[in-house]
């Protein structure tokens, strides 16, 4: 069976460097005829390794200069240092340079900046310690104050017969509730401290006048509310769940819950309605009914 | 210490990069005696025939090997990669000097340029002056491969691995560089000169 040959230019270059064109094997002539124009190219780029070859022997190679084998020894060398000798030679470059000349300005700046950044800390700790120490005074001031008043408004009021002790915190919802010291505190500390002689001022005004209404007052209802604090203040007790035994508790008087209103609201914004609202349950129950008013039944009647 | 060194000539070049990457002195002092001249002579011929700028390219890829052994790929042969890094230095040569036809005038006024001589030698003078111009003309990587190939006898499937491409691939560049440098130098060719009447010896 007859091998074909298979070529390349590879193949071209090799039968160009072994054989002429004339010299070509019909075979591999038709091959170089596939990838070359003909006979004259062929020739020529014969003729063109040809040069190139001797061109090459004739040539002579060029020497590398032996400092260059220095540079790149002293190169390798460098490379091999560890990596920890770098460092610390990059460290006492840094704490002891060579050249202090280029040095000051950057130090002064670094300088400057650190002593900025020192006494900027130093006045944010001293207001931030200057601004607790006056509001804790504030509130021992007011807490002190609070004491104080309470005692004072609160003469040793004997215990009328007929009223029963209760506990403050079981009053009814109609009476503003007696928020605790901390609530109070929680919530007005801002205004007290800012105000607190002006507070004091209007509070002392407002005592005064909440004393005299609720003299007035405790002469119409003396009766009335004493009832109805018993009978609120049994149910209290019935529905609290678990009192406990032991239980610092005293008697509320009238004058005593409209204090408590003052105390809470020390405007007196809150009490003075409050106690306006109650005036008016007591009139209304003085009042007749409407079905009672026989002039405004016919009306209703009317479809007016 | 003669056996020492001999022993390490004895070695293959990736067996010596090993030993350069932990550090070893004299295994790379070996491989820079191995190589420097082929080296230094490719760039000579890639590079305009300048000797200086030859020195230095050699200078910097051996500098970088010693900075960073470890850029070695140790799956490659020492060989193919060590002119895989000189063509791409060559290539950024080219960039820098914005390319071939700078470098043609860059040969013509050259310090390497052709002293006039008389008879073959002045033929083979100017042959060698003809064909640096004609390689200038080339792209980069025609003009290395006919160089590895032809000046530095590296084969077929070397060149490949430098150029990181097929054999085929290698193949076709060489023929289509022979094949236009014959178009452009047939002026050397004796039976082209006999044809216009002018006797030539070579």
């Amino acid at each position: 069976m007859e091998q074909r040959e298979r070529y390349d230019p590879e193949d071209i270059e090799n039968l160009l460097n072994e054989r002429g064109f004339d010299e070509l094997l019909p075979e591999e002539r038709a091959y170089v005829l596939r990838h070359i124009s003909g006979r004259a190219e062929y020739e020529h780029m014969r003729a063109l390794l040809e040069h190139v070859r001797h061109n090459e022997q004739d040539r002579s190679p060029i020497e590398a200069d032996p400092a260059v084998r220095d540079r790149v020894m002293a190169a390798f060398r460098q490379g091999q240092e560890p990596q920890w000798r770098i460092w610390l030679n990059g460290v006492m470059l840094w704490l002891k340079p060579s050249e202090t000349g280029s040095l000051w300005r950057p130090a002064l700046a670094f300088a400057s900046l650190a002593v900025l950044i020192v006494l900027g800390i130093l006045v944010v700790q001293l207001s931030r310690t200057n601004t607790g120490d006056g509001l804790a005074e504030l509130k021992q001031e007011g807490a002190a104050e609070k004491a104080s008043k309470e005692q004072e408004a609160l003469p040793a009021a004997p215990v009328e017969p007929g009223v029963k002790q209760v506990r403050p915190e079981l009053l009814d919802d109609t009476i503003i509730p007696e928020r605790s010291s901390e609530d109070m505190d929680e919530r007005s500390e801002p205004s007290v401290a800012e105000n607190a002689p002006v507070l004091q001022f209007e509070e002392e005004i407002h005592a005064n006048e909440e004393q005299a209404e609720a003299k007035d007052f405790e002469r119409s209802t003396a009766a009335e509310s004493t009832i109805s604090l018993a009978a609120r203040s049994e149910d209290a007790l019935l529905s609290a769940p678990t009192a406990p035994a032991a239980i610092d508790s005293r008697t509320i008087t009238e004058a005593e819950m409209v204090r408590n209103f003052s105390l809470s609201n020390a405007s007196g914004k809150v009490a003075a309605p409050a106690t306006r609202k109650r005036e008016a349950d007591l009139s209304a129950n003085r009042s007749r009914s409407v079905a009672q008013d026989k002039e405004l039944t016919a009306l209703l009647a009317a479809g007016w | 210490m003669g056996l020492f060194s001999r022993s390490l000539d004895q070695l293959d070049d990736e067996r010596l990069m090993e030993l350069v990457v932990r550090g070893d002195e004299k295994a790379f002092a070996t491989l820079y005696d191995r190589y420097h001249r082929r080296v230094l002579n490719y760039f000579h011929r890639m590079l305009w025939q300048d000797r200086e700028q030859a020195q230095d390219m050699l200078q910097e890829l051996f500098a970088k090997l010693a900075q960073r052994p470890q850029s070695y790929d140790t799956a490659r042969p020492f060989r193919t990669w060590l002119f895989s890094v000189a063509n791409n230095m060559c290539k950024n040569a080219y960039r820098h000097a914005e390319v071939v036809k700078q470098a043609a005038t860059h040969l013509r006024n050259g310090v390497d340029r052709v002293e006039p001589v008389a008879g073959l030698a002045l033929d083979r003078a100017l042959f060698s002056d003809r064909l640096q111009q004609e390689l200038a003309e080339l792209s980069d990587d025609h003009k290395a491969t006919f160089v590895m190939r032809f000046q530095e006898d590296m084969a077929i499937k070397e060149i490949a691995a430098v150029f990181g491409c097929s054999e085929g691939t290698v193949k076709s560049r060489i023929f289509y560089t022979l094949k236009k440098l014959a178009e452009r130098l047939k002026e050397f060719d004796p039976n082209a000169l006999s044809d216009h009447g002018t006797t030539r010896t070579i």
